[in-house]
């Protein structure tokens, strides 16, 4: 078994939910789990520097292997010693393998057990992204966590491509272990695939769980499912991935899907919403986003969030941002940060909260604050029910004791 | 507002101070002074933690009405003025300019007289300075009859601003400072400055920074800092001369030897930067120097990054408001 650059400790389990809150420790610095990681595809947050983030206090960012594997590329990016050094951030960097860009942004995308066959968008050419070059890449930009190359089909698929997508992405898993060049460096985490079959993903989570790999991922999941079945794949995959590892589950990012994912014990989330949101100059706020173009908020004087403390709710007012949003770019690097801000004292509210033993009052909380009208969607009911809560019948169904870890 | 020059030098370059601003009576600042170009209210690309990450202290910040008079209504409401609108209190001063009557803004075109100037801008943005609005409509190529109709024009604009502002809030300042407007090339600069220019507008480094390209141009007297010496690519002059089109009865015959060998920047979209460790000024102290290189200030260029953007105008302006510095020095030296 071989040695991990990662520790996962749990520091306290909900009684009554499957969250839990945990200090996971990675080469460059420590992350406080649940934990929602900004997204920097092409090695900048857009609009801010590190300062500020380090500011907010974010742990770990993302970057996206298949545009940086373009722009800059490996090579100027290993000469630097790494993405880090090169985008001047010191802290955690998650890379994806660059296959779900490959599918998702390029026409022609052809799969086959050797590799995602695609035309290059700069010259047209020929291009084959295998494992080994996926995990090629990622060696060179340094990142403390990678990805396998996973073989991804759209959640709306079915049928016999599904299963062969399930294999072949184990297949893909032991190509890139073996091709991984940085084992003390860098972990590679598995990506639990199967599509909305529980057969499917109940087999691909025990395949990948033979390897000797720190983490895993639950893919898949975040295209154009619907909620209900969305839910039900993350608590089977939850319940079967083992509790002392972390569990990634990628492309989530609303409040509301983080809130209740936390509550089907995932750890580790990432989605380009938050800062994508802020760049159409909507900012995010416990009752869900301000769209601050609207002219309703030319004259409003307030913050974009009374509560909140970051550095554009200290100094600017919603009638300032309303005359600059998606105008000038200021506009930009302000909301940006106050989203990142919103998102990521979200997790610390849902961290502290396991910690105390009062999560499920949280989620009370949150879901009222966020469905004045109690319209809380159907599918956030039905999951916070398999994990004894009732949203509607308060008490009810939460009969275990707060209890110190 | 008090406006004391305290050293004249031989070239007739002066040493002032602007003080006593009705807003912020213990600010103090030194001339030539360098207005910082906004738009929006905000310098471009740099909210106020990243402005004070290019230098602390006081800022004069110039803001182009154009950018603005949409939204005067608004800051009227808000009833602060500006600067405090714009999240820019306690430290920043506005200045007001502009050089057209009927501006072209985003929703169209807007015609402002020096009656709605001064009563719905100037009261609503209450600035601490502010210029009377001016017929700049002219360029190079003018007819002598547009040039003149725009020196009546602007003359009689001044005298209904000056009137107005009187009938307000009490006289106007006896000992004037001298301001020039547009962007200006350091050479430019320094002509402009020899001749008894107080205050100077910041656009400059805007436009260069709009361009993909970092100032690299000597800014000190210091000795070993030599001018810049590296095979720097072919620069096309013609971008930096259009600039130059206020410059006409300053030319002399000494901008000759400068044009040529006259390299201001740097073009950071150009290929050949992929790979270049060096900071973006060798020597430079600014934020972006002092942590990135220029390899990736290219890439943020070439994949469109905002952040390119920020990194340049972070540079760029920390450059030009150290040159200011120098000259102010300079003046002080008799140099």
């Amino acid at each position: 078994m071989t040695r991990h650059p990662l520790t996962f400790q749990v520091l306290a389990q909900c009684k009554t939910t499957k969250a839990k809150c945990s200090r996971m420790t990675l080469p460059h610095h420590v992350v406080e789990t649940p934990v929602f990681m900004p997204v920097g595809t092409q090695g900048s947050l857009k609009g801010i520097v590190p300062e500020q983030l380090e500011q907010l206090n974010c742990q770990i960012l993302l970057g996206n292997t298949y545009h940086l594997g373009n722009r800059p590329g490996p090579d100027l990016l290993e000469s630097c010693g790494g993405l880090h050094n090169f985008m001047g951030w010191s802290r955690n960097l998650l890379t994806d393998s660059g296959g779900f860009q490959m599918v998702s942004l390029l026409e022609l995308a052809e799969i086959t057990e050797e590799g995602v066959k695609f035309k290059s968008p700069y010259d047209g050419s020929e291009c084959l992204l295998t494992p080994e070059r996926s995990i090629e890449i990622q060696n060179a930009i340094g990142a403390d966590i990678i990805m396998q190359l996973d073989d991804v089909v759209s959640s709306t698929v079915s049928g016999p491509r599904v299963e062969e997508a399930m294999h072949r992405t184990t297949r893909w898993l032991d190509r890139c272990l073996k091709a991984h060049k940085r084992p003390e460096a860098q972990n590679l985490f598995p990506i639990v695939q199967g599509g909305l079959d529980p057969k499917l993903r109940t087999e691909s989570a025990k395949q990948l769980m033979d390897r000797d790999v720190a983490g895993f991922a639950i893919g898949g999941l975040s295209g154009g499912e619907g909620k209900d079945q969305f839910w039900r794949m993350v608590h089977l995959s939850t319940d079967l991935l083992p509790n002392d590892k972390p569990r990634y589950l990628m492309g989530v990012g609303f409040a509301t899907d983080l809130v209740v994912c936390c509550a089907l014990g995932c750890d580790m989330f990432d989605c380009v919403f938050p800062t994508r949101t802020a760049r159409f100059g909507c900012a995010l706020v416990e009752t869900g986003q301000l769209n601050l173009k609207l002219k309703s908020f030319a004259q409003d004087f307030r913050p974009i969030d009374e509560n909140c403390e970051c550095s554009t709710c200290r100094r600017y007012t919603r009638a300032y941002l309303h005359t600059i949003a998606t105008v000038e770019t200021v506009a930009c690097n302000l909301i940006t940060v106050h989203n990142v801000a919103y998102q990521l004292k979200l997790m610390r509210n849902i961290r502290e909260n396991i910690l105390k033993g009062t999560f499920v009052d949280f989620i009370f909380n949150f879901m009222d604050t966020m469905y004045p009208k109690k319209d809380f969607p159907v599918w956030a009911t039905d999951a916070l029910r398999v994990v004894n809560i009732d949203l509607y019948e308060r008490g009810s169904m939460h009969k275990h004791q707060q209890v110190d870890c | 507002m008090k406006f004391a020059v305290y050293l004249v030098a031989e070239s007739s370059a002066r040493l002032g101070s602007l003080t006593e601003f009705a807003r912020i009576p213990e600010a103090v600042f030194e001339t030539p002074l360098l207005l910082l170009h906004t738009r929006g209210a905000s310098v471009p690309h740099l909210s106020y933690d990243l402005l004070q990450m290019v230098s602390t202290g006081h800022y004069m910040l110039q803001m182009p009405l154009v950018t603005l008079v949409d939204h005067t209504k608004n800051v009227k409401a808000f009833g602060k003025g500006i600067a405090e609108f714009a999240g820019l209190k306690i430290v920043d001063i506005g200045y007001h300019e502009k050089n057209s009557i009927s501006p072209w803004t985003r929703g169209g075109r807007k015609l402002i007289d020096p009656q709605t100037y001064n009563i719905s801008c100037i009261e609503a943005l209450k600035p601490d300075m502010f210029q009377a609005i001016v017929d700049g409509d002219t360029t190079q190529s003018s007819s002598a009859k547009r040039v003149r109709k725009s020196v009546d024009v602007t003359v009689k604009f001044a005298g209904i601003c000056a009137d107005l502002k009187e009938k307000s809030d009490g006289s106007l300042s006896e000992n004037l400072p001298r301001a020039f407007h547009g962007p200006i090339t350091p050479i430019v600069l320094l002509k402009l400055v020899s001749k008894g220019i107080d205050i100077l507008d910041g656009t400059f480094p805007w436009l260069v920074a709009e361009r993909g390209s970092a100032l690299v141009f000597p800014n000190s007297l210091s000795k070993e800092n030599a001018p810049v010496t590296e095979t720097l690519p072919s620069v096309k002059a013609p971008a930096v001369v259009a600039t130059d089109q206020k410059v006409t009865k300053l030319a002399d015959d000494n901008s000759n030897k400068e044009a040529v060998d006259r390299v201001y920047e740097i073009n950071l979209k150009d290929k050949i930067y992929f790979s270049d460790t060096r900071p973006l000024l060798e020597g430079c102290s600014c934020y972006s120097c002092r942590k990135y290189s220029r390899n990736y200030v290219h890439h943020l260029t070439a994949t469109g990054e905002l952040q390119g953007p920020i990194l340049i105008m972070m540079h760029n302006f920390h450059h030009y408001i150290n040159s200011f510095k120098s000259i102010q020095q300079a003046i002080k030296d008799n140099e």
